[in-house]
């Protein structure tokens, strides 16, 4: 198994698909999965970024400062942005359409924006409490910061000086172990894939399908909407913070600015490039669109030209995605046919 | 006939803003009967089933079923409790195949949680034999075996209106919502569905049907109600309806109007 490991490494990085880069590929494969759950259930959600970065600095503080393992800091970053799922899904989720992807997109913000300031409101917060002159409070925060690494307070001539240091802010956490393994995503993406091809025949998962594609008729089947929508939002949340905190322990470096506004539209473009009408399509998506910097570095600084014109190609000729089985066959067809016969047969389909 | 009412309607009233679309209606459906409900376009006769469906909520007035106030509940609440609907457009689940839109339609027979589907136990398995076999009896049942496998959007028409029919009824239902079940039918397949309706009662069904066409009214209802610009003007059995002067205003206009 080794042995062929390293064959397939070897050929792949001809094409410049070295281990970090498949790494980053497997990454992009479970984000994909993350929004395709959402986008299958016909919610056009983008807070995966949001939940990503969740995950990936719970997941980090876990192991970091805690020296907790791997697995279990994975296991609690996932469980923690579940929970934050559900306060912000049950109110979002009643939106739809555009609406409801300003609404996680908002969320996804908040959250970057908090970690990015994280460490100046805990500051701000214990000046306040200083400020108060309460004796009790006053000895406790002393207390709390000598016996702590992260706060420090500090008695200068004419002021208290606070000083807090977790999340470092825009510099992000530095010299994380690197922990993760190209096998753990692997399996990570199996577990997931077996999960999923079962979901799809399960009740849940054709009352998923239902809401897609009739939200209303799906109510009158008796299925309960807002709580399939949520359901759905956690999960597609849990996987997100998967992806985060795997990342989290491969770049050595997290940082709020890695989870903004271009690594949301990186996860979205995933499930396009791929298509959503199966869960082949966006796992490709995701290898496909994290593989292409690399394999066109001969390109150099074209290679932003180039990834937009594959996207650009595949939304015109591929409008379904790259796993389409009907439209790579309408694409050829559309070579091989003339154009009048497409139009009758256009016409056959409508009625 | 029972003397308690399987839907009983009470001063359901609904505005849009200024416009008031249903006022002070009152109705009641009886068990085991097929009652009619009609009017001209835009008297309030979607709204009125939209209302006792749950996708809309009467902005006064209550709305009973078997007893039990419905007029609060969400519409999956009241789909478990035994109320089915078809719709005046088409709404079929149209990328997937008949027998799957019947499964769905059995959504809430199922009885596996979504962690015994995903680990495959047992009662997974014997649920979706039983989901199977029911979506099975109904396909026949409405002839609808041999696109058992079509997916729904490519259906034809009829076939179409059938399947709605028989996802209603995969429900479990005791009371059916019919939304005009014959529109765009001619007059053949408006007597086979008229014939259907009746085979539904013969089973115990209760219907409410919404309708344009009144030789399907006359063929099965027992009961009619007349809406017009959302106030109920009459009740009474269809040859009663047929002859009062206020029925024949409101579809045709009153002399001023001519």
């Amino acid at each position: 198994m080794g042995a062929f490991y390293e064959t397939f490494l070897d050929l792949t990085s001809t094409i410049g698909i070295t281990e970090p880069v498949l790494q980053g590929m497997l990454i992009g494969a479970i984000l994909a999965i993350s929004i395709y759950l959402t986008l299958y259930t016909g919610m056009f959600a983008l807070a995966n970024a949001g939940f990503m970065s969740i995950g990936a600095y719970v997941a980090v503080l876990l192991t970091q400062q805690a020296g907790w393992g791997l697995f279990s800091s994975l296991i609690v970053a996932m469980i923690v942005a579940g929970i934050v799922a559900i306060p912000i899904g049950l109110p979002v989720l009643r939106l739809s359409d555009i609406y409801l992807a300003i609404a996680t997109l908002g969320f996804a913000e908040v959250v970057r924006i908090l970690m990015l300031n994280f460490d100046n409101i805990v500051v701000s917060i214990v000046e306040n409490l200083l400020a108060r002159d309460n004796e009790g409070i006053t000895n406790w925060l002393m207390n709390l910061a000598e016996n702590s690494e992260l706060l420090e307070i500090r008695e200068l001539t004419n002021r208290t000086r606070v000083t807090f240091e977790l999340l470092e802010g825009a510099r992000g956490i530095k010299s994380i172990p690197v922990l993760t393994e190209t096998w753990m995503l692997t399996l990570f993406i199996i577990i997931l894939v077996i999960f999923l091809v079962r979901l799809h025949r399960s009740r849940f998962g054709r009352a998923m399908a239902a809401i897609r594609q009739d939200e209303t008729a799906a109510a009158n089947m008796g299925i309960n909407v807002v709580y399939v929508k949520n359901v759905v939002f956690i999960m597609s949340a849990v996987i997100a913070a998967a992806a985060g905190a795997f990342e989290g322990h491969l770049n050595r470096i997290i940082e709020p600015s890695v989870y903004g506004f271009d690594r949301t539209v990186d996860i979205l473009a995933y499930a396009v490039l791929g298509g959503t009408q199966t869960l082949a399509g966006p796992i490709v998506g995701g290898l496909v669109l994290e593989a292409l910097p690399e394999v066109l570095r001969q390109v150099q600084q074209y290679r932003g030209l180039f990834i937009g014109l594959v996207l650009l190609g595949a939304i015109v000729y591929l409008p379904n995605g790259l796993v389409d089985p009907e439209g790579v066959k309408g694409l050829f067809g559309s070579f091989m046919s003339s154009s009048d016969e497409r139009k009758v047969k256009g016409e056959t389909d409508v009625v | 006939m029972s003397s308690k009412p399987l839907l009983e309607l009470k001063k359901v009233t609904r505005h849009f803003g200024g416009l008031t679309a249903l006022e002070d209606v009152d109705m009641t459906v009886h068990r085991g009967q097929i009652v009619g409900l009609i009017g001209p376009n835009g008297a309030g006769k979607t709204t009125t089933i939209n209302n006792i469906t749950g996708l809309d909520h009467p902005s006064s007035g209550e709305i009973y079923f078997d007893a039990l106030p419905i007029h609060k509940e969400e519409p999956h609440t009241i789909t478990s409790m035994g109320i089915a609907r078809t719709y005046q457009n088409i709404r079929l689940f149209g990328e997937m195949t008949a027998h799957e839109n019947l499964l769905i339609g059995q959504h809430k027979r199922g009885d596996a949680t979504l962690l015994e589907s995903v680990f495959m136990l047992p009662r997974h398995f014997a649920q979706e034999k039983d989901l199977n076999n029911r979506a099975q009896d109904l396909l026949e049942r409405f002839e609808l075996s041999h696109v058992a496998d079509v997916k729904a959007n490519n259906l034809p028409y009829g076939d179409q209106r059938r399947l709605e029919i028989a996802r209603a009824l995969a429900t479990n239902p005791q009371l059916i919502l019919l939304d005009e079940p014959t529109a765009g039918m001619n007059h053949t397949e408006t007597r086979a569905v008229g014939e259907q309706i009746l085979q539904l009662r013969d089973e115990g069904m209760t219907i409410l049907v919404i309708e344009h066409d009144m030789s399907l009214i006359h063929q099965v209802c027992d009961e009619v109600y007349v809406l017009n610009f959302g106030r109920m003007i009459a009740n009474g059995s269809p040859d009663e309806i047929r002859q009062m002067q206020l029925v024949i205003e409101a579809y045709l206009g009153t002399d001023e109007d001519a």
